[in-house]
């Protein structure tokens, strides 16, 4: 090799650095193309139905694509229409019901199952936690239908009945993702607090639970934005009665009509007051669903 | 402040066959020092895990301070344990980390009987009336965990002792390695237990940082008047901090004594190997009696015998005449004969090929070959040797070991090393 052939050329050295920064950019510029597509894709229907629930009902079937003007706007008419219309609080606080009993005893049992059973390692629990990453391959669809009959005959077709329900749904993701983290909690830690005087039950409740306390917020956040929003759940084992069922369900139920009787005004600002106490709760916690569910997937 | 004794001891893990101990006999003394060293995975920390109360006993029976301690939980045990990694609660600052072992713990009945007890005393020194007296020892008798004032001062003298005020208020995460160490060290001395247990406390420090809390732990002892029982894989940790050392491997204990005995008197060739560092080098041979002279003969080399031995050990090595044999001989034992030096006898005197030579500063070690094995000698750097150099080695009889080629059991010294153990105990009990 000759002593020119191992010096490199300074004018192909940036040529060749120029061309990949061009490259760079380009990937780039593709790459947010597809993510705001994606955003937009994503948006448009919440930001429809925002736009629609100022409009008058006329004016959103005629136009339900364009921003409301002097003419279609409707104030917050169609809002305290929603509001003031019978059932709609009962809905909401049988939704808030359901959800925070159900989040709160999903959290405390399926973290207290996901830490015994992967402390404890015999083929028992071994099954035990197969079983319950089974359950999050099931499809609710194909459940369903027995789901009633069995809800009916153990009498949990009821607003206090439906969380067990929700317990058992639950179950299998969150017990996972506690399982997933509790093999990171170092057996030391635990073994130190036992030296130290702790029972089993101090040795949960003060040492296991705050360390979990990422995974729990991850597990909380997930369950309640399922929970406040399921629709189907509810109608099959509550039923179509207003005071009995929950939110997402109220609202279906109370705009019913046919073609042309629906007022779809109202419809939409029901849906935005139902969603906007999940979108809050998401943006606050959305950070520990992606801290949660990355825990322990690299060694620390 | 209490003794530990193991008798008969074995532990099987569930789901293996061999047992991890294996019928181990000890006895640590109450305010003793002792160190478990051996290599990795041969059953020091199961050990101390046993005494904690960590793992169950598969046969045997553990006393601890004279009561029979199988079933009794560990937290019920009265032990403090640091652990390899500190096992520091995350979720809780330093004074929490220390306080909690005083939170979290209840007293037993004898410890209220105790508090009322001292309670009466105080009252009756600060010449309180009858009813305030009996007012004050109501409120004792009543208290069945630490009051927060008593749990304050506790917290905050152990902190002083361990240079750790200025970090109380610090979780964990923002510690240093030896901060973290110190702190795990204040939780274990916070409720002044029994027992100590320490699981290779400075294995995640620095070289620096681990002579220094060496020494520090090595003061805490002195300070506590304590039974400390420690684990480590460094024997110069070993070596320096214990009182005495217990020598494991494969689930026995090898050598239980002094570490001046284990380094002088082996009882065998693990342990011969394993104290000391570098380690010994081992030649095989074949033992000679020849007109009341002992030697080893080593690829037709004869390395001379101590002619001054004692019936006994003449008792326990005539059987051995002509049988095969190991010699051992320290690194630092092999002594330089400087070029023209004229020596009184040229017994165990040899010239040597230097394959390999290092200087490590104050020494040097030098690598060649002996009767067909490799050998090392650790010399004073002053002697200039260079690779390649042929030098003379001379191999001081009162050096060498010898020991049993089946058995691997020290058949010379082994009778001296009982000897100087007790002197040396006895020393240590006076």
């Amino acid at each position: 090799m000759t002593e020119s052939r191992l010096i490199s050329n300074p004018n192909t050295e940036y040529q060749k650095k120029s061309h990949s920064k061009t490259k760079r950019v380009i990937s780039n510029v593709v790459i947010y193309f597809i993510l705001i597509l994606c955003t937009v894709v994503f948006i448009y229907p919440i930001i429809l139905v925002l736009i629609n629930s100022f409009k008058k009902k006329l004016y959103i079937t005629d136009s339900p694509f364009t921003f409301p003007n002097a003419e279609s706007f409707n104030g917050i008419e169609n809002y305290a229409e929603g509001l003031s219309g019978s059932g709609f609080w009962t809905a909401a606080l049988n939704s808030v019901i359901v959800t925070v009993f159900s989040v709160i005893l999903i959290l405390l049992l399926t973290s207290m199952a996901a830490w015994y059973l992967t402390r404890v390692n015999t083929w028992c629990s071994r099954l035990i936690y197969y079983a319950f990453v089974f359950s999050m391959l099931v499809p609710f669809q194909m459940v369903m239908l027995p789901l009633v009959g069995v809800a009916s005959k153990l009498h949990l077709d009821n607003v206090f009945g439906v969380i067990f329900i929700y317990i058992g749904y639950g179950a299998g993701l969150s017990t996972f993702l506690y399982s997933g983290f509790v093999k990171t909690i170092p057996t030391e830690i635990e073994e130190a607090a036992a030296i130290d005087g702790c029972s089993s039950i101090q040795l949960f409740f003060r040492i296991v639970t705050p360390i979990m306390k990422p995974t729990t917020m991850t597990v909380a956040v997930l369950n309640i934005m399922w929970i406040w929003n399921d629709y189907l759940l509810p109608s099959l084992v509550l039923g179509t009665n207003v005071t009995d069922t929950t939110l997402p369900v109220a609202i279906q139920v109370l705009n019913a009509g046919r073609y042309g009787d629906v007022d779809i005004g109202v419809l939409m600002a029901m849906i935005v007051l139902a969603i906007i106490p999940i979108i809050l709760f998401y943006l606050v916690g959305q950070k520990y669903i992606v801290r949660g569910v990355t825990a322990g997937a690299v060694k620390g | 402040m209490a003794s530990i004794e193991f008798k008969h001891v074995s532990k099987t893990y569930p789901g293996s066959k061999a047992p991890v101990i294996k019928d181990m006999n000890l006895e640590i003394n109450d305010q003793e020092f002792v160190i478990f060293v051996g290599p990795s995975g041969c059953g020091k920390s199961t050990t101390l895990r046993l005494i904690a109360g960590l793992e169950d006993i598969s046969s045997g029976d553990i006393f601890i301070d004279g009561v029979r301690s199988n079933e009794i939980l560990p937290k019920e045990r009265d032990i403090a344990m640091v652990f390899q990694s500190y096992a520091l609660y995350p979720n809780m600052t330093v004074y929490k980390n220390i306080a909690f072992p005083l939170k979290i713990r209840k007293f037993s009945q004898k410890e209220i009987d105790d508090r009322v007890v001292t309670a009466e005393a105080l009252c009756r020194k600060k010449k309180l009336s009858p009813e305030e007296t009996q007012k004050c020892l109501k409120k004792v008798s009543r208290e069945t965990r630490f009051t927060k004032d008593e749990i304050d001062s506790k917290v905050h003298a152990v902190a002083k002792i361990l240079d750790l005020e200025p970090l109380l208020d610090r979780k964990p995460k923002a510690l240093s390695g030896g901060q973290r160490q110190r702190v795990a060290l204040g939780r274990a001395m916070v409720r002044s237990p029994k027992v100590f247990l320490l699981d290779e406390p400075l294995s995640n420090l620095d070289a620096k940082l681990r002579t220094e809390m060496r020494s520090q732990i090595a003061s805490l002892h002195k300070s506590l008047k304590t039974t400390f029982v420690y684990v480590t894989h460094d024997q110069t940790e070993a070596m320096t901090i214990a009182d005495r050392i217990v020598v494991i491997n494969n689930g026995n204990i090898e050598q239980f004594d002094t570490p001046r005995n284990l380094y002088d008197f082996p009882s065998n060739i693990f342990v011969a190997g394993f104290i000391g560092s570098p380690e010994m080098n081992f030649l095989n041979g074949q033992f000679h009696i020849e007109n009341g002279k002992y030697y080893i003969l080593l690829d037709e080399k004869k390395i001379y015998l101590p002619g001054d031995i004692d019936n006994k050990q003449k008792e326990i090595i005539q059987p051995f005449d002509g049988r095969d044999v190991v010699l051992g001989i320290r690194p630092e034992a092999i002594s330089i004969i400087a070029e023209n030096t004229a020596t009184a006898s040229e017994d165990n005197v040899f010239t040597i090929h230097v394959e390999l030579s290092e200087f490590l500063g104050a020494e040097v070690y030098l690598y060649f070959e002996f009767a067909g094995t490799h050998c090392m000698a650790r010399i004073p750097s002053i002697h200039r040797i260079y690779t390649g150099d042929d030098i003379r080695i001379s191999l001081v009889p009162s050096n060498i070991y010898v020991f049993d080629s089946k058995t691997t059991n020290t058949i010379l010294y082994s009778e001296n090393s009982v000897k100087h153990s007790l002197e040396d105990r006895s020393e240590k009990l006076e």
